[in-house]
């Protein structure tokens, strides 16, 4: 009777999830095609690589990426409040819903981390979670209608630069810093020069390329909110939010985890 | 002038489209003879196409620096 019962429930159940993810997708979709008409900052033919700065608010030093990055912060910091004090405190042993989203996305990259990075260091997926987090709430802002943070090529150096700073924390811990020093010069001292020159092209390559990519989505978008009516760019907006910009913090995450994997292993005598 | 220029930065995605299409291949062919490692190809599949990818965004980049600063 209980199985049959929980057939009967299971395809109901089903239907609604599927309904409410509609239901989101078209919010969303929504929210950006109402957000590009009326509070859209900078939707013209102009295109700027370097985002511009905004007159009469902190005299000309801050500049349109930084807003929206005040934007995304204070997003993220509200959800974070949020979670932490509603449903941290709440947390049982048999978990609820929310309990069970939250653990399974924890877990989830922990094993990620530790699979492909190979150490159980948990600054690891707690700096990527950080990463995930501050791109997908850049792409929010910009569904609000600001330019995406992450379009600016500083705040991709940053987030590339910590990621060095990461990895090395990792190598330093596990040899000390004589062990990481020598790491670089292990093989032959030889190639120690070359080494480091590769090690810090480390930054260099995941800033370019998280840059160009959502540059490029960017650029795209601009493209189409020139020539289209509100609603083909709105749609392609969110496509290029969530799945776009997902991609490329899984990409971003993924190549962290590997950097840290060369900087943790063994070095070859 | 600059426009040759922009036109022989995209060059380098054809070499990139040739290089992802390879490795998909022979990723694909891996996976046919041995169904049970495709976890492990296609995570190493990934990665290697993130690579192969940024060649593709550094010739993006360049054309647009190319469009945008020195015009």
């Amino acid at each position: 009777m209980s199985t049959h019962a929980s057939e009967a429930t299971q395809p109901v159940r089903k239907k609604s999830k599927t309904g409410l993810i509609i239901v989101l997708v078209l919010a969303v979709i929504a929210l950006n095609v109402v957000a590009g008409k009326y509070l859209g900052l900078n939707h013209g033919i102009e295109i700027n690589i370097f985002p511009r700065p905004v007159e009469g608010f902190g005299g000309g030093v801050l500049t349109e990426t930084n807003i929206s990055m005040f934007v995304a912060s204070a997003l993220i910091v509200v959800s974070a409040l949020i979670i932490r004090i509603f449903f941290i405190p709440k947390f049982k042993a048999v978990p609820g819903k929310v309990q069970n989203v939250l653990e399974l996305i924890v877990g989830t990259l922990e094993n990620y981390a530790s699979s492909i990075s190979g150490v159980k260091d948990a600054i690891v997926p707690a700096y990527g979670l950080t990463v995930g987090a501050v791109i997908v709430f850049s792409g929010f802002a910009e569904l609000l209608g600001f330019r995406a943070p992450t379009t600016d090529f500083l705040m991709n150096a940053a987030l590339a630069l910590i990621a060095l700073i990461v990895i090395n924390i990792v190598g330093i811990r596990k040899f000390g810093f004589p062990g990481r020093v020598k790491s670089f010069f292990k093989p032959v001292p030889m190639v120690g020069p070359i080494l480091i020159v590769t090690h810090l092209l480390i930054p260099v390559s995941l800033t370019f390329r998280l840059f160009g990519n959502i540059l490029g989505g960017m650029i795209v978008l601009e493209l189409l909110y020139a020539v289209t009516p509100l609603v083909v760019p709105g749609i392609l907006n969110s496509f290029f939010v969530l799945f776009h910009a997902g991609m490329q913090t899984f990409v971003f995450i993924t190549l962290m985890f590997t950097y840290v994997n060369e900087a943790a292993e063994e070095p070859h005598d | 002038m600059l426009t040759i220029g922009i036109g022989i930065v995209g060059l380098g995605l054809v070499a990139v489209g040739l290089a992802m299409g390879h490795a998909t291949a022979k990723a694909l062919e891996g996976i046919a003879r041995q169904p049970e490692a495709a976890d492990k190809i296609n995570r190493v599949l990934i990665l290697g196409l993130a690579i192969m990818e940024s060649v593709a965004i550094y010739s993006l980049i360049i054309a647009i620096l190319i469009i945008f600063i020195l015009r």
